[in-house]
């Protein structure tokens, strides 16, 4: 059965690129644009995994790792964040306390060496 | 005199913040006072003399620590404002490269050529967005020079700035048809300092004339009354969602309906930077669908 990943992710270009790339390698990909949207498909849809972006408006990626993990349907789903800059340590650093699986700093890689990480966390 | 919660915003520990060097400094030249009066007082019969000198004592030394206290703490703003200006530069670089990247290679491993031309579009795009990105972090490190510096102002005839400002985006506005009205009276002038002033009116236009629809309106209206400029702009665009209303001076904020158009979330947050150095005020008022209303008043004194 093809793998569900939920991108919880409002930058347009980012959902189109990476979303466009995981959808050929065969992954069944939920977008959503906005933390509440996130968190309403997450309980839906139950996916495999869900890649978080942590810069998002109104309600911050931490926030929305924080309500995943304290709700008994959701808390048992991978949680991979995703960022853009290495900069934002405290804050990675703050979502691996929180139960997040791992995380990927996007602009150190390429689509394909992405796409290559989410495919072992699905493992 | 909240020095706990300043020291904080500066990274720094309370007892290096201005404010509380400046209050330690007030309270030892009081003791000093008491110390020199006491002395004088044995040293010289009348008591004219002692009073006079500690009174020019204590204002010297006021007046010197006051001006010091004010280097310092500028100082102090002017490095945060780096700070905050770099993190800004650094994480907004990092997205349009990485997209890029992405992109482009998506666009290396398509076959077809129509979907292939999108790809295309889409990296113009990401670079036309570096541009303004360049051309946004350029004004927004502008308006923190002029801040510290210092505020040149002159007379300026608004109707005639606004037309030249118009005049810029003469393309779009022919492009989406669009109707403007102004209401300037033609001898207003207002007395600020051009640079700035002429990017906050550029921004408020920019945004009326790219988030509006096609054939739609722009009512521009400015007035001065008891020592205050008022300015007005209304448009038929898109509107702000109510939900993302309380965020849309934030740095960054793009509101859910305005991400269609290219854009990074910077013009507001300058306008109103640029509000508050000029001691204004700012708001709007909006409806999804139908146009938002900009205003704003600065004090002409």
């Amino acid at each position: 059965m093809e793998k569900k990943i939920l991108f919880i992710e409002d930058d347009r270009l980012f959902q189109k690129t990476l979303g466009q790339k995981l959808r050929a390698e065969g992954f069944n990909v939920i977008s959503a644009f906005s933390g509440q949207e996130g968190l309403n498909k997450a309980q839906k849809e139950k996916p495999d995994l869900i890649l978080l972006d942590l810069i998002l408006p109104k309600m911050t990626g931490l926030e929305i790792l924080k309500e995943l993990k304290e709700n008994d349907s959701t808390k048992g789903i991978k949680v991979v964040i995703l960022t853009n800059v290495s900069s934002e340590i405290e804050r990675i650093q703050k979502s691996m306390e929180l139960g997040a699986t791992a995380y990927l700093i996007k602009s150190e890689y390429s689509l394909e060496e992405l796409v290559k990480k989410i495919k072992e966390f699905l493992k | 005199m909240n020095f706990f919660k300043e020291a904080k915003k500066y990274h720094i520990p309370f007892y290096s913040h201005p404010q509380f060097i400046f209050v330690l400094n007030g309270l030892i030249i009081l003791l000093l006072d008491f110390i020199i009066f006491a002395i004088l007082n044995n040293l010289f019969p009348e008591p004219e003399i002692p009073l006079i000198s500690v009174f020019i004592l204590t204002a010297v030394f006021l007046i010197l620590s006051f001006l010091l206290y004010q280097v310092f703490s500028k100082n102090l703003e002017v490095n945060r404002l780096k700070t905050e200006f770099l993190s800004i530069f650094f994480h907004e670089i990092g997205r349009p490269l990485t997209v890029f990247d992405w992109t482009l290679d998506l666009f290396f491993s398509e076959k077809d050529e129509k979907e292939k031309e999108k790809y295309y579009q889409e990296l113009k795009k990401v670079i036309f967005g570096m541009k303004n990105l360049l051309r946004d972090t350029v004004t927004l490190n502008r308006v923190e020079e002029v801040k510290k510096g210092d505020l040149r102002k002159e007379e300026i005839p608004l109707r005639k700035k606004v037309e030249e400002i118009l005049n810029n985006f003469k393309t779009q506005l022919e492009k989406k048809k669009l109707r403007i009205e102004l209401f300037i009276p033609e001898n207003l002038t207002v007395f600020l300092p051009l640079e700035i002033f002429e990017i906050l009116l550029k921004n408020l236009i920019e945004n009326a004339v790219i988030y509006n629809k096609e054939g739609g309106e722009i009512f521009i209206e400015a007035k001065r009354k008891d020592k205050k400029f008022f300015f007005k702009i209304k448009d038929s665009g898109i509107g702000i969602p109510s939900d993302d209303q309380k965020f849309i001076f934030q740095k960054f904020f793009r509101a859910e309906n305005a991400k269609k158009t290219e854009g990074i979330g910077l013009g507001l947050f300058i306008c109103k930077e640029i509000i508050e150095t000029l001691k204004g005020r700012i708001n709007f008022e909006s409806k999804e669908g139908k146009g938002t209303t900009f205003f704003f008043s600065l004090p002409l004194n």
